[in-house]
């Protein structure tokens, strides 16, 4: 089990489990939800009827204190640790700047994991290697796999 | 008959004979429901069955 007790859940899990989200209440008042992922959602969003609920739901976090977002200090930090991560990847390459295939997922993971880390949640995900990349440098930063979450 | 083992929080045990019977209970299912909720609990809950329905429709499935 993991040591904290809220957990952040990423894009690919609400896709893939909508079913169980919307049946299980308890999961959604245990939640926190990350900025980052709305914009993920929001951001592959085509009706504009549906735009209004993501809005709705934003606002509850926010007054419920429950909607986690990046600040000023996270993305200079986030950025720091990127940079880190390619220059890791730039020694193994001969000197030459490795491309990141998927640059802004690779952002977006990065604060997704180091705000809700500083949140005291672990992050669920079906991509787990994909965050645990950022362990280095976020010793606290707990992953779950959907399969050990939902069973 | 099964009995959660609490000094493995999480962990399902057997006080059976089968082999390997320790196994981990989903996440999920130690998420316990509240027997009241707040108004703003209750409004989260719906925006957000609001918004997996919004999901569905984008996937054309249904919940």
């Amino acid at each position: 089990m993991p040591k904290f007790n809220s957990f952040v859940l990423d894009q690919n899990i609400f896709t893939e489990h909508f079913r169980v989200i919307h049946g299980n209440d308890a999961l959604t008042i245990k939640m926190r939800l990350s900025s980052v992922v709305l914009y993920e959602l929001v951001a592959t969003t085509v009706s504009a009827d549906d735009l209004d609920l993501f809005e709705r739901l934003r606002k509850l976090h926010d007054r419920n204190e429950t909607l986690i977002t990046p600040d000023k200090t996270d993305w200079w930090e986030t950025a720091k640790m990127i940079r880190r991560l390619r220059f890791g990847d730039k020694s193994a390459s001969h000197g030459l700047t490795p491309k990141i295939q998927h640059a802004q997922k690779l952002q977006n993971d990065a604060l997704i994991a180091r705000t809700a880390t500083l949140a005291k949640c672990y992050v669920v995900t079906k991509d787990i290697d994909d965050f645990r990349q950022f362990v280095p440098f976020l010793p606290n930063l707990e992953v779950v796999g959907d399969a050990e979450f939902f069973g | 008959m099964k009995k959660i083992d609490e000094s493995k929080n999480g962990v399902e045990k057997s006080n059976g004979n089968e082999a390997n019977a320790e196994r981990k209970i989903p996440i999920i299912q130690t998420l316990k429901p509240k027997k009241r909720y707040t108004k703003l609990e209750r409004e989260l809950i719906e925006a957000t069955k609001a918004v997996m329905d919004a999901i569905a429709r984008q996937q054309n499935a249904k919940i």
